[in-house]
């Protein structure tokens, strides 16, 4: 007799167009939850829970933040060979060789941190009890929940932000502080620094070159404010962004009005600013907009941890959406070749064998299913493979 | 009349010995260290803010929990409701996994509770006459196309004998020998001690082998 459970009678073929629209579904709702007046409320209430415990907790010190393995910062933090630093609460910094922080103030409502030369990271974890405060001499960061990145040198300082909000303050700083937000930057220089060309930027505009000491990172935003030109300001976080980091991708897409998706896909400079136009276009109704920044993603980001997804997602949009099954065939094999994750690969394998059929292509839809077969032998699309391309 | 019994779909046990069996995982060790290792990294980053990860973690699981969805529930549609619910739960309760490795056992038992929710949902509609579920994934309709006429008869003659069993029993029998899980597993997913899976699979094999053999 079989000791075979009976699911083994049972077809194992799922359509993968089920698990592709949960997910939208997923998503879709997510996004609308946090919009929910309901958790705003809770929030709230958690919040004032928290601030209730904090308040009965004495002294500070008691729960002041240490490493992850548990042990107190030490009196100089410095480059870990290898690894970044992790902090109990999630937080991780990344220090050059050489680059050296100095915790001066570390409380359960506070860490302040005096950073030497050298250029460090900071991946600070979102919503913590503590206002972090990095002092890099000709400027103080002050950091809620963000990742951004501090270069300093003899003459300048530079901060990046990468996510999140950081406020950049100093004696040098145009108006004594600058707020920044994802993929703005700003450089401090003092006075024996060379001087800094007067024609700033407009806001949204090109980046100068105002440092050639320091890297002219790709992530280049909006404006560089500096001593020679403090008229310079900041460009306002614009006001798609907290609507798309909310998951409302229709306000989002409205906010950003006619040609919003073309404008921002020009304006991106990072890899993450191109995914969440294409996020906004794709989730708010509007695929065929979405195509273009993540074909921009895949032509000058091919080396981000994102671009084995975006292209997924690109041929997944081109192939359901589009009805160009070439063009799906092409960013599925692109996806393929750029490593993406386990879970997605054999999704991919099968969506690259459905696109060539769909094409005609009969040569490479074969091509593509002996790709599937030898990669996943026990397949869960194996029956769908094996119609499509007999 | 068809040619085989039901035994013939069955594992071979008698309700009787449900318990007595000796449960071993169905994956290689090794296997299963592997995917824990993998669970644990992408949970890992899930917490700390990658939405990527969540979507990655979805793909790993989506699969079998809309197979298991669907075998408990026969009904595509809810199913699929049934996975995004767990899902919306599971990302928002993954504070509470303590073992970032165990993601895949817990989000069944996620499903597995909401699944039983939903069969709630549909007594009390069907009490007012307004339970609309279309049950168009029975087992005889998930049956591989390999499978021959008089087996595709015995799930059907299953599928009768399941419409009979309460939610607990229904779901504990699917668990069982549909999916083929443990004991211990199913306790786990379904939230309740060994002995009342027993006591339920035991049911419910009686049941399924009365209908089966009064012809119903």
């Amino acid at each position: 007799m079989s000791e075979r459970p009976l699911g083994d009678k049972l077809t194992k073929d799922l359509d993968p167009r089920a698990i592709d629209e949960v997910w939208d579904r997923i998503e879709a709702r997510r996004g609308r939850a946090r919009l929910a007046p309901r958790l705003a409320l809770l929030a709230g209430a958690l919040a004032l829970v928290l601030l209730f415990v904090l308040r009965g907790r004495a002294p500070h010190e008691a729960v002041a933040i240490r490493l992850a393995t548990g042990e107190l910062l030490p009196p100089s933090l410095e480059a870990a060979p290898s690894h970044d630093i992790v902090l109990d609460e999630g937080s991780r910094l990344s220090l050059s060789a050489g680059t050296k922080l100095l915790p001066i103030v570390n409380t359960g409502r506070a860490l302040a941190l005096t950073m030497g030369p050298g250029k460090a990271t900071f991946d600070v974890t979102p919503n913590g009890p503590r206002t972090w405060t990095v002092e890099a001499g000709l400027a103080t960061v002050t950091v809620l929940g963000t990742r951004f990145v501090v270069v300093r040198e003899e003459h300048r300082v530079r901060v990046e932000v990468e996510r999140g909000h950081v406020r950049v303050a100093g004696l040098r700083v145009p108006n004594g502080s600058v707020d920044l937000v994802a993929g703005q930057w700003v450089t401090i220089e003092d006075a024996a620094a060379a001087p800094v060309r007067a024609s700033a930027p407009p806001p949204t505009g090109p980046v100068p070159s105002s440092s050639p000491a320091l890297p002219t990172s790709p992530v280049a935003p909006s404006v560089v404010p500096s001593v020679s030109a403090p008229r310079a300001a900041l460009s306002p976080e614009p006001e798609w962004h907290p609507l798309a980091k909310k998951g409302d991708y229709g306000a989002a897409y409205d906010a950003l009005g006619k040609d919003g998706i073309a404008r921002e896909t020009k304006r991106a400079t990072v890899a993450s600013e191109l995914l969440q136009v294409a996020d906004v276009a794709r989730l708010s109704g509007h695929p065929a907009q979405a195509v273009a920044p993540l074909e921009r993603l895949l032509a000058e980001h091919a080396g981000d941890p994102s671009a084995p997804q975006a292209a997924f997602t690109l041929g997944k949009i081109q192939l359901d959406a589009l009805g160009n099954a070439r063009g799906a065939a092409a960013a599925f094999e692109r996806a393929i070749a750029l490593g993406l994750p386990g879970a997605l690969r054999e999704d991919a394998f099968f969506r690259r064998v459905e696109a060539y059929a769909k094409a005609g292509d009969t040569t490479s839809a074969h091509a593509a299913r002996a790709s599937y077969d030898a990669a996943f032998p026990e397949g869960r699309y194996r029956a769908k493979v094996a119609a499509l391309a007999p | 009349m068809y040619a085989l019994s039901v035994s013939t779909l069955l594992p071979s046990r008698a309700p009787a010995e449900v318990g007595a069996r000796e449960d071993t995982p169905s994956a290689p060790r090794d296997a299963a260290d592997d995917d824990r290792t993998i669970d644990a990294r992408i949970v890992g980053a899930i917490r700390e803010g990658s939405r990527r990860a969540e979507e990655e973690l979805y793909r790993r699981h989506a699969p079998s929990l809309l197979r298991l969805a669907t075998r408990l529930l026969r009904s595509t549609e809810d199913a699929r409701d049934v996975v995004q619910d767990t899902w919306v739960t599971a990302l928002s309760d993954l504070g509470s996994l303590r073992d970032a490795g165990a993601a895949r056992a817990w989000l069944h038992t996620v499903c597995v509770r909401l699944v039983h929710r939903r069969f709630r949902r549909r007594k009390l509609l069907a009490l007012f006459g307004l339970d609309r579920t279309e049950e168009d994934a029975k087992l005889e309709q998930l049956a591989s196309p390999e499978l021959g006429p008089d087996e595709r008869a015995e799930l059907r003659a299953v599928d009768r004998a399941l419409d009979a069993l309460p939610a607990e029993e229904k779901i504990a029998w699917v668990l069982r020998h549909v999916e083929g899980l443990a004991l211990e597993e199913i306790a786990g997913a379904a939230g309740c001690s060994l002995a009342t899976v027993k006591r339920r699979i035991a049911a419910a094999d009686a049941t399924v082998t009365r209908l089966r053999e009064g012809g119903r």
